[in-house]
Order: structure tokens, then sequence, then C-alpha cells
């Protein structure tokens, strides 16, 4: 069988069609529930359709799909494969097809809603990666039958590591070089490994924010991800680092959270002894907390440079995060204003439970290692549930994950209008609020 | 790299000035009012300045550093440029877009740890092809202490043996060898894994001026950035550390002094003074007279109108910091006020033209011609070894000293024509 995916016109003959015979089929599932005195639904806008796709085998059209619209939320409409045709993917081949043409229109949040009574429907959501959200705009009443998914679709996101650390001689051209090649072969970010320790005989290290803020004027176009252990460290100077990064790259910094377990490296700080990883791992959770809350400590307008009362400032918009934990007060707010992408991604490499855990509720971009995406089974609720979703590094867990400390509303906070809530469809994305992957490539907000 | 021949320099060797450029800081010197002034954090701005002093054949890139924003009255400060970029990261930055400029950052021994800071510096060596300096400071107040684990603060004496031990811990750890290190202050085993820089280590300035700071100066730093910018308070200076330096087994020309300096220039007297009543009018508003006074007062004095006539003496509220962050305290308020309101009655002056005297320190006032003079003098009689520079706009204030002021130096060959060296110590003792 050979189908084809084809782009038409909603109220062509063929996708007129096969959504009568969509109507035709779901309507007794919900026959009970349309009384007579229920109006017809009302007819779609066509301005508001962006695109329709059909399905053709041969010449015979036998699925279809629209994306339309919906007052700046963009609605996957009516999927429907005809009966011949259903348990050959088609469905998400049409999914699939909606995404790549969205995305080349610049849509990166798609939603769409279905019926409560409509499982395979479901069923075929949640296997392509579409999250439950809850009802949306037109929808948001009806909360017993709807059932609203999302999905923000990112195009493929590579990243490749390479180690600070290598010849002496060499080591800091050798490491400029692969970075340029990288972006040439358009690699989205290059994440520049770190390690504390001895470097192996005859091999030099380099602090990895150093060599990132390096390479940063050298090399355009890819993000740089610097390795910063927050086991010894400061919170608030490797926040001003990361800050200070983001803003001598224009906007392509990224940090990779790393501890520090070994007797080596408390040697070397000599500040506390060796700790373990879950406590490790704790503290690393805490200085993410604390280098987030700097980052959002200065306001987008907080310099307002107003030479009618003098001031550089608006201090009201400035914002001490006095912040109390286990491991760390401070008091804030950071010495950088706010830098081009607000905050950095932030990536954890998935080595132990613990680091897991912080995974799951922290980061941005999650890095497994290939034994273990195909080594490992089900797990837990709220964590990364299948093999696939893990290499993809975009876990569900990972977006719905309530985040533990703070005033959630205010974590998902919109960096452009300021909203706290969806206050401009075509500001807010969905991304903001429900914790996006952020493509270093591509700032969600650029400067 | 655009290169001159020597020529100009005269055979029988003038004392050679070395130039620095303090990029403009957070404090009321640097006018953000000002049309040209542009951004103090975006990249482009350090480019900028880099490339300016690069070409002007300067020893160094001065970074200052902050470790909290300021405060006034439990408020933020507002009324000065707020907010700068991480030290490091920047330096390591402008490496990459620069060739023989030096990068000297302030970095604080009280608020890091020794093994990742000389690692930090260590790297940006690396990276710059030794061309790093450290300004170490101090920190003595439990106000910056609130960002950082440690939290708390030092006394005098305490901060200066922890500066000197973090010192031989980093300098050990620079020599690329296994430290074992146990002290008072720090217990660091461990080595870096990075080669020794082909200046053998970073540059040490320090910038204290107490007794403890000109010891620490004597012993370790390479140059002082120094507060002395008249004539008679350098050289008194400038005999007091060459003297100590021979305590320490040291030469007399194994440190530069260096005085931090503004400067306005015009093309005639009339323009410079011009602008330099357009610059302390514009670094000294109403609102920051006030708050200046206030500083002393340790008082609200938002009541009083800044072209009025100041407060009385008998309103100073004694040990009472308002103002917080900022590297200037009032030891004696009283005796602070007194002489502030004797220098307004002697001088029928108001609040802001007496903010405006007090606060205008170290400035080279005058035409290109008269300010290179003003330099050489400084260095050919023992004043300074030369001067860090601090414009006042950001980040174009020192495009018009290197355009005018330095050819007229290289003229009369007290100043280089061309980098001697490869990293900042060969420059720095060409």
């Amino acid at each position: 069988m050979s189908i084809e995916i084809r782009e038409a016109r909603w109220d062509g003959e063929e996708a007129t069609a096969l959504r009568l015979a969509m109507d035709a089929e779901l309507r007794p599932r919900y026959a009970d529930l349309f009384s007579e005195t229920t109006s017809a639904p009302t007819p779609v806008d066509t301005t508001q359709i962006v695109f329709t796709l059909v399905a053709f085998d041969g010449d015979q059209p036998v699925a279809t799909t629209s994306l339309k619209n919906t007052d700046g939320f963009f609605e996957v409409k009516r999927v429907f494969v005809a009966e011949s045709h259903r348990r050959q993917n088609l469905g998400a081949r049409l999914l699939a097809e909606v995404e790549e043409r969205a995305l080349a229109l610049g849509i990166t949040d798609l939603v769409l809603q279905t019926g409560l009574r409509q499982p395979e429907a479901i069923a075929l959501y949640e296997r392509e990666g579409w999250v439950l959200i809850p009802p949306f705009g037109p929808y948001a009443d009806d909360t017993e039958i709807s059932r609203c998914f999302a999905k923000a679709i990112v195009p493929l996101f590579v990243a490749v590591e390479l180690p600070a650390r290598g010849a002496p001689a060499t080591l800091v051209s050798d490491a400029v070089a692969a970075i340029g090649t990288f972006a040439a072969a358009g690699v989205d970010l290059a994440i520049i490994g770190d390690d504390l320790r001895d470097a192996p005989e005859g091999q030099a290290r380099v602090d990895a924010p150093t060599l990132a803020a390096f390479a940063a004027p050298k090399v355009a176009g890819i993000g740089l991800a610097a390795t910063i252990s927050t086991t010894h460290t400061e919170p608030f100077h490797l926040a001003k680092v990361v800050q200070t990064l983001d803003h001598a790259s224009l906007g392509r910094a990224a940090w990779q959270v790393a501890v520090s377990t070994s007797a080596e490296e408390a040697a070397q700080f000599g500040r506390k002894p060796a700790v373990d990883e879950p406590e490790a791992w704790a503290e690393a959770e805490e200085a993410i907390e604390v280098a987030e809350r700097l980052w959002d400590s200065w306001e987008d307008d907080a310099e307002i440079r107003d030479r009618a009362t003098g001031r550089f400032i608006d201090r009201d918009r400035v914002h001490h995060i006095d912040f109390e934990g286990r491991f760390f007060s401070v008091k804030g707010p950071s010495i950088v204003p706010r830098s081009p992408q607000g905050r950095a991604p932030i990536i954890v490499s998935v080595t132990s439970a613990a680091s897991l855990d912080v995974a799951a509720r922290r980061a941005d971009i999650v890095r497994v290692t290939a034994d273990r995406v195909t080594g490992e089974g089900r797990h837990r609720r709220g964590r990364p549930r299948t093999a696939r979703h893990r290499a993809r590094g975009r876990a569900r867990g990972i977006r719905i994950s309530p985040r533990p400390a703070g005033d959630p509303a205010a974590r998902h906070r919109c960096r452009r209008c300021r909203s706290r809530f969806r206050r401009d469809p075509g500001c807010c994305s969905l991304r903001h609020l429900s914790r996006p992957v952020r493509a270093a490539r591509r700032p969600h907000h650029p400067p | 790299m655009t290169s001159r021949t020597p020529t100009s320099r005269t055979p029988t060797s003038r004392k050679q000035i070395h130039l620095a450029a303090h990029f403009p800081g957070v404090n009321n010197t640097t006018i953000w009012a000002d049309p040209l002034s542009g951004s103090q954090i975006d990249f482009a701005s350090f480019e900028h300045f880099a490339a300016t002093a690069e070409r002007g054949k300067f020893d160094f890139l001065f970074l200052a550093e902050g470790l909290r924003v300021r405060e006034h009255n439990g408020q933020i400060h507002d009324l000065d440029v707020v907010g700068r970029p991480d030290t490091v990261t920047v330096l390591a930055a402008v490496a990459a877009i620069t060739e023989h400029l030096g990068l000297v950052g302030t970095l604080n021994t009280t608020f890091n740890e020794p093994f990742e800071l000389a690692r930090q510096l260590a790297s940006i060596e690396l990276v710059s092809g030794g061309r790093t300096g450290w300004n170490i400071v101090t920190s003595n107040d439990a106000f910056t202490g609130e960002n950082f684990r440690r939290g708390g603060f030092l006394g005098n004496p305490d901060r200066y043996t922890r500066a000197a031990e973090f010192v031989d811990v980093s300098e050990a750890l620079w020599a690329d060898q296994k430290v074992d290190h146990h002290g008072e202050f720090f217990d660091v085993v461990g080595q870096l894994s990075i080669p020794v820089s082909p200046q053998g280590k970073p540059v040490i300035l320090q910038a204290g001026v107490s007794d403890e700071g000109r010891d620490l100066a004597a012993r370790y730093a390479d140059a002082i950035f120094s507060p002395f910018a008249d004539l008679e308070s350098g050289r008194t200076f400038y005999a007091d550390i060459k003297r100590r330096l021979a305590g320490f087994g040291r030469g007399a020309d194994e440190l530069k002094i260096l005085p931090g300096a503004t400067f306005v220039l015009g093309d005639t007297d009339a323009e410079a003074e011009e602008r330099y009543q357009y610059e302390r009018s514009a670094q000294v508003s109403g609102a920051t007279a006030l708050r200046t006074l206030e500083a002393v007062w340790g008082r609200d004095l938002s009541e009083y109108d800044p072209d009025g006539p100041l407060p009385s003496v008998d309103l100073v509220v004694e040990n009472v910091e308002l103002t917080a962050g900022r590297a200037t305290h009032h030891i004696d308020r009283r005796g602070s006020a007194l002489a502030w309101v004797e220098k307004a009655e002697a001088e029928k002056l108001s609040i802001r033209e007496v903010a405006i005297a007090k606060l205008s320190r170290g400035i080279l006032v005058g035409t290109p011609l008269q300010i290179a003079d003003r330099i050489d003098e400084f260095v050919q009689t023992e004043a300074s070894d030369g001067f860090i520079l601090v414009p006042s706009i950001t980040p174009t204030g020192l495009d018009e000293f290197v355009d005018k002021v330095v050819p007229l130096l290289q003229e009369r060959g007290s100043y280089r024509t061309d980098y001697e060296g490869a990293t900042l110590r060969e420059n720095l003792f060409a």
C-alpha cells in the first residue's frame, strides 16, 4: 500500500466526506449527551484553518486532519482514519506531517481536544508524546467530557560533549576548532565537560565556563553549555558565571549541573568532607533553585535610565531572593542584570537514582546513556516512562512534574509580557507554562 | 596588529609610562544619562572598550567586581549604574578578541576558595597565552557575606592574613605542583593539571592602602591600583612602597604604582573646562548629592534642598551605616561632617556643590597636550609609574584619549609604540 498525504481544502469534497464519516461513527457514542434541545455545533470559520491534510490510497481519500488557529491556540482538528485503513499507523503519520508543516510555519506549540469516550484517540495521542492539559479556550467549561492535550514540537536537537582536557599545548585551539566544526555541521549545543580531578598523565584540563566564554565570540550559531559542580562551590558565583556566559554569547549559554563526590575533590576545597550522591544531588537541586531565583531577580525592564528622576533602575523590579535552604542562604539579587535567555537551560546527566530525580524535577535537557535506553523497562509515575522518551531527552515526566519549591505561578511567568497566566495567546505559549525544552539555537524570546 | 617602527623612542630612554583602562563602574563617576552612554553589560561594550585600549597599546583592561548590589537606607541604590557581569567570564571572552592586551580582574579572597579561583585564573592564562592579572581584594562586610556560604566577615588583620595565605596557595597551584597545604584558613590538597603559563603566573595587583594592605602589596604585588592621583601624595606613597619592597627582598622596579584617574579632554582650555563642568554636574545630581550627605550624616536628609545649605553637624547619627556595598566608608562621621560644613561655609557652597567637590578625585582636565604633560610629569618625577584611567562614558569614553593623548606620549618617547612582549608581565616590566 502506498499512502500519500496531500494538502487539501477544509471544505473540499474529500475532507468533507471523511469528516461526515467521522461524525457518523462518533455520534452514537455521545448520543445520550445530545438532547433534542442541543443546538447544532457552530460551523467552523474556514479563515481559521491553517491547513487541511488528506491521505490518499491511490485515488481513495482514507484519512484527514486539519490545523486550526483558535484564538491563538494552534489546534489539531478532526483526526480521522477510515475504518478500512486503521492499524497501519496512519494516524501517527498524519500527526507527524502536521508537526512538520507547523514547524515550517514557525508554530511550536500544538493543542487538541478529544473526548472521554474515544479511548483509541487518547491512546494515539499519548503514544505520540502529547501531554494531557486542562481543557483550554473554548473547551474550558467542559471538564467532564473533553480531554485536551498539548505538544511542544521541537526539531531534532543535537548536542555534542567535548571534554575540557587534552594536550596542554593545543587543548584550547583544538576545543575551539571542534566547536567550530560542530557549529558548521548544524549541532545545536556543545557541552563542555569538566572534572576537577587530576587529568590523566600528559593531559591538561581547563575550567569549562572559561573555555565556553573564550569560544563564544569565536564561534557563532551554537549553544555553549558549561559544566559546573555545585558541591564545593558558591551558587551565587556560578549563577553569575552562567548569566555572563549568556550575555557574552548573546543568549547561547546552558549549564550542565555536576556534583563532586570524590575525596580528591573534597580535599581540593577543604571545606567539608566528601559527600555521597544523594546528598550531593540534594545540594545540587538547592543550588539550581538559588541560581534560577537569581536569574529571575532582575525583571526584564528593570533598567530604566530615567533622566527626569535620576534613577538608573526601577528598584521595585530588582528583588532580593531571601533564599534559606538546607545548604545555603543567599540574599540576592544577582549582581548581573537579566541575561538574554533569562534562565539558561539546565542539563542533568542521569547517572544515578539521585540524579534522575533532580533531572525529572529540574532539567530542561536530560542526558542518558545508550545502555540505559535499551536496558530498562518501566519507571514509576513522574519519571521518564519509556526508553524512547528517554532517548529523546523529552520525557513527559519532566514536563508535567510539579516543581516542589517556590510559587508555581511565578515560575511559569511569561518572560515577554510578564503575565503569570496566559494573558496574550499570541505571546505566552504553552511552552512557558509547561517547562519547555529550550533549544539553544532558537531561544524562544531572542534578545 | 598595526606596528610602527620604534624610531620615535629616544635612545636616552625616558622612564616608560604604563597605562591601563578601567571599564566604567557602578559609582557616580560613570555618566549613564549622557546620550552617548551605552550598555554596561552587553558584550559589545567590552569588545569596543578592549579594542580601544589595545589600539592605544595599554598594558591592560581592568575590571572591578561587585558581589552584592549596593543599598542605601535599606533599599537598592538606584541613582548610579547597577549591575555588572562576572569578572572571570568577561575576561575569558575578551581574551578571544584581543591579542596583546592584559586582562586584569578584581577578585575577592574572602568569598572565594583558592583551588577554584586559582583554577579560573590559570584557565584564563591558558586561553589568553599569559595575559592575566588579578587585583586582590578582601571584604570586610557581612552585607556581602549574605550572598555566600561563608557568610559573615573577617576583621581587618584576619582578612589580610587570609588573603596572604590565599595567594601562597594559588602560587603553588599555578606552578602546577601537587599542593598539600594545611594552614590557618585553608586546607588544600590537589593539583590543577594546567600547565605553567608563559608569564609564570598571573600578574598580581593590590589596592588597599592601610598598613597591612601596603605590606601585602610590597610582598606579593606586581602593581598597585593607588588612590593617590595628586603629585604630592603620589610621591609620598611611591617612596613608601618602594622602601617597603626592600624589606621583602624585592627591587624597586619590581612593583608598578598606578593611580586611578578620571580625565576630561577638550581641544582648548575653555572646551575642557566646559566639559569638566558638564561632567561634574552630570555625575552629582541633587539626589546623588543628598545620598552622599546621608552616608556621612547617617540619617535620612531627603527633606533638604540640594541647592541649599548643609544640615547642622549636630544632626549626625554615629554608628549608623546607611550605605552598603561600597568600597568607601566613613569612620569618623562627625569629623567628616564638620569638614564638609566648614568647607561649605568658607566657600559659600550648597549641598550639591560640596558633594561635587568631595566626590571629584584624581581628575586630569585639559587639552591633550596638557594631559600628556601631566601624566609624563607624574611618571618622570616618581609620583607614579602610569595611570589606570577611568573614563566616564561606557564604552566610548576612552576613544578620544587614545586618539589624541597617546600619540603625544609616544612622540616624546615616554610611551610604547608597540607591545614589547606577548604576556602582560613582559609588557608591564618592559
